[in-house]
C-alpha cells in the first residue's frame, strides 16, 4: 500500500504544482516509512520540506500554504504524536471556513500513519480515528486496500476541505494489489462492500477489515454467511450502506483497534439502534481494544490488545447463535 | 523585502491615515456605548494602537500583501480596507458580505500565537510560489509564550521568510510583558536569526519609519505615553496640513459614517437559524 | 558564563566518567546486535553522546537532584545507578523490567527512587514536566535541582517554548542539556533552526547560554557543575548545548542513507571514548591493559546479563490492564543478579 500512496502524491504533484509535501523527515530520507521516497529528488526541496519537530507548527504552517494557495500534503510521522497540533486542526482547520462563512477554505491534507500489531509500543500504535471523527469541518478518511489509498489520497488532495488520510502502517506492506492508472478517483464517503453476506453484517476500516474477512470466511465454513463493510471514510459515513446492510441481515457487528469506549463503533451501533432497530435480532456487537493506554511494547500484552481474525470469529459465532 | 522608505509620506496619505485613526477610535466609542445601553457585544480597547496600526498599513499594499491580524487591529483592518458597516454588521450579528480573502486579511478570533504558525505558512507559500507579498501578523504579548509562536517563528527564521511579526504590547495594561517575561520580546527575535525593533507605538513617524526597515534602534527614545491621535494632529497641523476646522470636519464627517453603518446594520437581517448549518465544508452534502 | 578560578575536578572521576561510558557502550553494543538478531524489536542508542551524558550527570547529586531524560540517555541512567540488566530487559521488553514492565520500547527509563522521570516516546514533552519539578522544588523548600536532557529536535517543539520561558520568569532550578547532534532523525539543523547554537535562545529567556564540547567530558562536567551550583544557589536556570557526534543511525530501523559516508565517517571520528582514553593514558590515569580488562569486563557482565534476562518470561497478558488507576498492587523492585549488590552507579565512590 505504500507505494500506492507515494504514487497518489507523485502523481497529483505532477499535475497540479500548488501541491506540496511537509514533515518530519519527508525530504532527505523520503518518509520513516519511505511514502514520499524520491520525491526529494524529483520535486526539489520547496515542495519536499523537512520540517523542524514541531507538529503543532507543521499544521499551523499548512493551514497557512492553503490560505494562500497551495495545497499542503502535511506529514505527521505517527499517528501518536498529532496531539499537540490538536488545537491547529481542531480549532483552525476544521473552522476556518465556518467561522469566515465560507469565504476562506483550507484544502489541505494530513496524513498520519497509525495502528498497532507492529511493536511500535506505546507511542507508536495508536488509533486516533475518534477524537477527530467527531471534529465537523474535518473528513477523515481511511483506506485498508491499495487501490483505495491511492484513489482515495487523490481525492482527498483535490478536496476542497480538510482531510486528515489516516494509514494503517500493518498494511503498508501486508497487501499488493495492482493500482489503477492515473486519474482513477474513490470518492470520499461512499462506503465498499468487500463481502456480500445474509446472516451478519460487519463494520470495519483499515486493518480490521482484512482480519474480517478472515474471520467472515471461518463462519463461511460453519454455513454463517457475514457479509463485510469496509467504510473506508468515517466522516463523512455511509450512513445509508450501514442501514441497508443491516436491514439485510438483521445482526450487526463493529470491529475496531481503537478503545473500545467511545470508540467510533459506539457511533455506528447508536446509528443502527436509532434507524434499524425494527430489523435487529440480536445486540449490536463491538470488538474492539481494551480501555488501555494503546498497545504495550511486548508480544504478549500486545496480542492482548488487538483484535485478530480468531477473536473477530469467536464474536461472530456467538452473534450468530443469538 | 525590499520596499519603499516610509519616511515622510506626502500630507494627503498622513491625511487618509489620520482620517483612519479617527474613524478607529470613533467606532471603539461608540462600541462603548452599544455595550453599555443594549449589551452588545462587549467592546474591545484600540486606544493607543492607531497610530502602530495605520503606519503598518501605510508599508503595506492592501490586496497584495496578507495581515493577519485579531480583534484588536481595527485600524489596521480599516486601513486594510474594512468599512465601518462591515464592523457594525458584526456587531450586529447580521450577515455579512464582507470577503476579507479578496483583501488577504486573514481574521483570527483571539489573540495568541497560532495564527503565527498560519502566517509562517502565508509566507512559505508566497516564497514557494515566487510571489512578492508581504505577510504582517500581530499578536498582543500574550501569544509570545505560546508554543506555535515558537514553531511558528522558528519555521520562519530558518527559511527567511518575508514575515513581520507585530508584537503589540499594552502599556500599563494589566499584563505587562516585563511581569512575564525577563526578557523584551524583540530579545526573543535574536533566537530565530530575526531581525527586531522595540518601538513606541504611539509615535507614527517611529512606527512608519520601523515598518519601512530604515530605522536604527538606538533612536528609540522612552517617551510617557501619550495620545496617539494627539500627536498625529500636533504633526499635522505643524506641518500646516490639518486646520482646527479640518479636523472637526474629519470627526464629523467619522461620526456620520459611524451612525448610519449603525442605521444600516440594525435593519440588515438576521440570519435564519437554520443557515448554522452552512458552510461546514464547501458543499452541504455531508450529514 | 566563565568564573574565574573554577574549582579542580575531583580526582578520580575523568576515570569514572570513562568507566560508565564503557560500560554504557558495550550494553549499547549489545542491544545493537540483539535488533540486528530479531530479539529486541527497536533500538535507540546512546553512541557518541556517552560522554556528554555522563560528564553531565557527574556535576548532580545523585537521587536528590531530579533527572528528567529523553530514550538517548543510556550513559545518564548508567551515571545514576540503572544497571545494564535493566536496560537489556527493557530491550527485551520482559515483564521484569522495573522501567515500564516491558510496554515501552527500548531505553524508556523510570525510577522514582533514583528520581529518574518516566521517559515518554512524544519528543520535548518532558521538557515541561521537569519545570514543574523544579517548581515544585522551590515551593516545597527544597535545593534539589532539575536537570532535563533533549536533543536539537526537541529544540523546535512549542512546548520547549513554553516551558523554558516559565523557568526564565520564575528563576526556577532547572539545568537544560541539548545534546546537539545536529540532526532530527534525518533533519539537518539548518532546516531546523536559523541560529547556528542552541544555546544563542538562552537569551531570549534572560538565561545564560553556553555552547560546549560534548565530546570533551572536562568541559561538560565543568559548564555543566557552574549551571547546577547557579541553579541551587538560586541564580535561576541556564541552557547548555553539547555538541556531539551520532555514530549510528536514529534507531535500528533506520537506514542513515540521508547521510553521505564522509557525514558517516566524521561522526565516527568524533567518538568521544577513544578521546577520552587518550587523555587518561597521557595523564597515567589509566594503563592500556587496565583499559583492556576494563572493556572486556564490561562485555562479559553485559553479556551475562543478556542471558538472564533472556531466560525471564515475557509479561501476563492480563497484566496489560494493571496500572491504569491507583489501587492495582504494584510490581515490586526487579531482583538484581548478585553482581549488583552494592552497585550506586559510579559517582558516589
Amino acid at each position: 500500500m505504500i507505494e500506492a500512496v507515494r504514487a497518489a502524491i507523485t502523481e497529483e504533484m505532477e499535475r497540479d504544482e500548488r501541491v506540496l509535501v511537509m514533515g518530519e523527515d519527508v525530504g532527505r530520507k523520503g518518509g520513516v516509512f519511505g511514502a514520499t521516497e524520491g520525491l526529494y529528488a524529483r520535486f526539489g526541496e520547496a515542495r519536499v520540506l523537512d520540517t523542524p519537530l514541531a507538529e503543532s507548527g507543521i499544521v499551523g504552517v499548512a493551514i497557512g500554504a492553503a490560505l494562500n494557495g497551495l495545497i499542503p500534503i502535511a506529514e505527521i510521522q505517527f499517528a501518536d504524536f498529532i496531539h499537540p497540533a490538536f488545537d491547529q486542526i481542531v480549532s483552525e482547520a476544521a473552522r476556518t471556513r465556518y467561522r469566515s462563512n465560507g469565504d476562506w477554505s483550507v484544502p489541505m491534507v494530513i496524513r498520519a500513519p497509525f495502528g498497532g500489531g507492529v511493536h511500535g509500543g506505546l507511542y507508536h500504535s495508536q488509533s486516533i480515528e475518534a477524537f477527530y471523527a467527531h471534529v465537523p469541518g474535518l473528513k477523515v478518511v481511511i483506506p485498508s486496500t491499495p487501490a483505495d489509498a491511492h484513489g482515495l489520497l487523490k481525492s482527498a488532495i483535490r478536496d476542497p476541505d480538510p482531510v486528515l488520510f489516516l494509514e494503517h502502517k500493518k498494511i503498508y506492506r501486508l497487501v499488493a494489489e495492482e493500482v489503477p492508472d492515473g486519474d482513477h478517483l474513490v470518492p470520499i464517503g461512499p462506503a465498499v462492500v468487500r463481502r456480500e453476506g445474509t446472516n451478519i453484517s460487519c463494520f470495519a476500516w483499515g486493518l480490521m477489515t482484512h482480519y474480517c474477512l478472515q474471520a467472515a470466511e471461518q463462519l463461511a465454513a460453519d454455513g454463517v454467511s457475514v457479509e463485510v463493510v469496509d467504510l473506508r471514510s468515517l466522516a463523512p459515513l455511509d450512513r445509508d450502506t450501514i442501514l441497508q446492510s443491516v436491514r439485510k441481515t438483521g445482526k450487526a457487528i463493529v470491529v475496531h483497534e481503537d478503545n473500545i469506549t467511545g470508540g467510533f463503533g459506539a457511533e455506528i451501533a447508536a446509528i443502527i439502534s436509532e434507524h434499524a432497530f425494527d430489523s435487529l435480532d440480536g445486540p449490536v456487537v463491538r470488538v474492539a481494544g481494551p480501555d488501555i493506554p494503546a498497545m504495550p511494547f511486548n508480544n504478549a500484552q500486545e496480542d492482548f490488545f488487538m483484535p485478530n481474525p480468531t477473536k473477530i470469529a469467536e464474536a461472530m459465532k456467538k452473534l450468530a447463535a443469538y | 523585502m525590499a520596499r519603499a522608505p516610509v519616511i515622510n509620506p506626502p500630507a494627503s496619505t498622513l491625511l487618509a491615515l489620520y482620517r483612519t485613526m479617527v474613524m478607529a477610535r470613533a467606532i471603539e466609542r461608540r462600541l462603548w456605548v452599544l455595550e453599555r445601553l443594549e449589551r452588545m457585544a462587549p467592546s474591545i480597547r484600540v486606544t493607543g494602537f492607531e497610530a502602530l496600526q495605520v503606519a503598518a498599513a501605510a508599508a503595506l499594499r492592501p490586496g497584495r500583501d496578507w495581515v493577519v491580524s485579531g480583534p484588536l487591529d481595527l485600524a489596521l483592518r480599516l486601513a486594510m480596507g474594512m468599512s465601518p458597516l462591515d464592523v457594525m454588521l458584526a456587531v450586529f450579528e447580521k450577515a455579512s458580505p464582507y470577503a476579507s480573502s479578496a483583501s488577504r486579511l486573514v481574521n483570527t478570533p483571539a489573540m495568541g500565537g497560532r495564527h503565527v504558525a498560519q502566517a509562517a505558512g502565508i509566507a512559505y507559500a508566497t516564497q514557494v510560489s515566487g510571489r512578492d507579498e508581504v505577510t504582517l501578523v500581530c499578536t498582543d504579548e500574550r501569544g509570545i509564550y505560546t508554543g506555535d509562536w515558537h514553531e511558528g517563528l522558528n519555521f520562519a527564521g530558518a527559511h527567511g521568510l518575508p514575515l513581520i511579526c507585530l508584537v503589540e504590547e499594552i502599556a500599563g495594561g494589566s499584563r505587562p510583558i516585563a511581569r512575564h517575561l525577563e526578557a523584551s520580546p524583540a530579545t526573543r527575535a535574536e533566537g530565530y536569526g530575526l531581525a527586531a525593533e522595540t518601538l513606541d507605538g504611539g509615535d507614527f513617524g517611529a512606527a512608519s519609519a520601523a515598518f519601512g526597515g530604515l530605522r536604527p534602534p538606538e533612536e528609540l527614545e522612552a517617551q510617557a505615553w501619550q495620545d496617539p491621535i494627539d500627536r498625529m494632529r500636533r504633526r499635522l497641523a505643524a506641518a500646516g496640513g490639518l486646520s482646527d476646522d479640518a479636523d472637526d470636519e474629519i470627526q464629523r464627517e467619522s461620526a456620520r459614517a459611524i451612525a448610519a453603518a449603525v442605521v444600516e446594520a440594525r435593519q440588515a437581517p438576521s440570519p435564519e437559524g437554520a443557515q448554522a448549518l452552512d458552510n461546514v465544508f464547501s458543499s452541504d452534502l455531508v450529514g | 558564563m566563565s568564573e574565574p578560578a573554577e574549582p579542580p575536578i575531583p580526582d578520580g572521576l575523568l576515570l569514572r566518567i570513562y568507566r560508565v561510558a564503557v560500560l554504557t557502550r558495550a550494553v549499547d553494543h549489545q542491544l545493537w546486535l540483539l535488533s540486528r538478531q530479531g530479539r529486541a524489536g527497536f533500538v535507540l542508542t546512546a553512541r557518541g553522546h556517552e560522554i556528554a551524558q555522563i560528564a553531565s550527570a557527574a556535576a548532580m547529586r545523585r537521587g536528590h537532584d531530579s533527572a528528567w531524560c529523553y530514550y538517548r540517555d543510556m550513559g545518564v541512567g548508567i551515571a545514576l545507578g540503572v544497571t545494564p540488566y535493566e536496560i537489556l530487559l527493557g530491550g527485551l521488553a520482559r515483564g521484569a523490567d522495573p522501567h515500564s514492565g516491558g510496554r515501552q520500547l527500548t531505553m524508556h527509563l523510570s525510577s522514582p527512587s533514583l528520581r529518574i522521570g518516566s521517559i515518554s516516546s512524544a519528543i520535548a514533552a518532558h521538557i515541561p514536566h521537569a519545570v514543574g519539578a523544579a517548581y515544585a522544588a522551590r515551593v516545597r523548600g527544597e535545593d534539589s535541582v532539575a536537570m532535563c536532557w533533549f536533543g536539537d529536535g526537541a529544540a523546535s517543539e512549542g512546548a520547549t517554548h513554553e516551558a523554558m520561558n516559565l523557568a526564565g520568569v520564575h528563576r526556577l532550578p532547572v539545568v537544560f542539556l541539548c545534546e546537539n547532534n545536529r540532526l532530527a532523525i534525518s533533519v539537518p539543523l539548518a532546516l531546523q533552526m536559523p541560529v547556528e547554537r542552541v544555546s544563542d535562545r538562552a537569551s531570549a529567556y534572560a538565561m545564560p547560554g553556553e555552547s560546549v564540547d560534548g565530546t570533551d567530558a572536562e568541559a561538560v562536567f565543568t559548564a555543566t557543575r557552574a549551571a547546577v551550583e547557579r541553579a541551587r544557589g538560586g541564580g535561576g536556570p541556564s541552557l547548555l548545548e553539547l555538541r556531539v557526534p551520532r555514530i549510528t543511525p536514529h534507531s535500528s530501523q533506520d537506514d542513515d542513507a540521508y547521510r553521505s559516508d564522509e557525514q558517516r565517517a566524521a561522526a565516527a571520528a568524533a567518538d568521544p571514548l577513544p578521546r577520552l582514553r587518550q587523555t587518561l593514558i597521557e595523564r597515567g590515569m589509566l594503563a592500556v591493559d587496565e583499559d583492556e580488562r576494563m572493556v572486556r569486563e564490561a562485555r562479559e557482565q553485559v553479556v551475562a546479563d543478556e542471558d538472564l534476562a533472556l531466560a525471564m518470561p515475557e509479561p501476563l497478558p492480563e497484566r496489560a490492564r494493571r496500572w491504569l488507576y491507583a489501587g492495582d498492587p504494584p510490581q515490586g523492585g526487579v531482583t538484581l543478579p548478585a553482581r549488583y549488590a552494592n552497585w550506586t552507579g559510579v559517582f558516589d565512590g
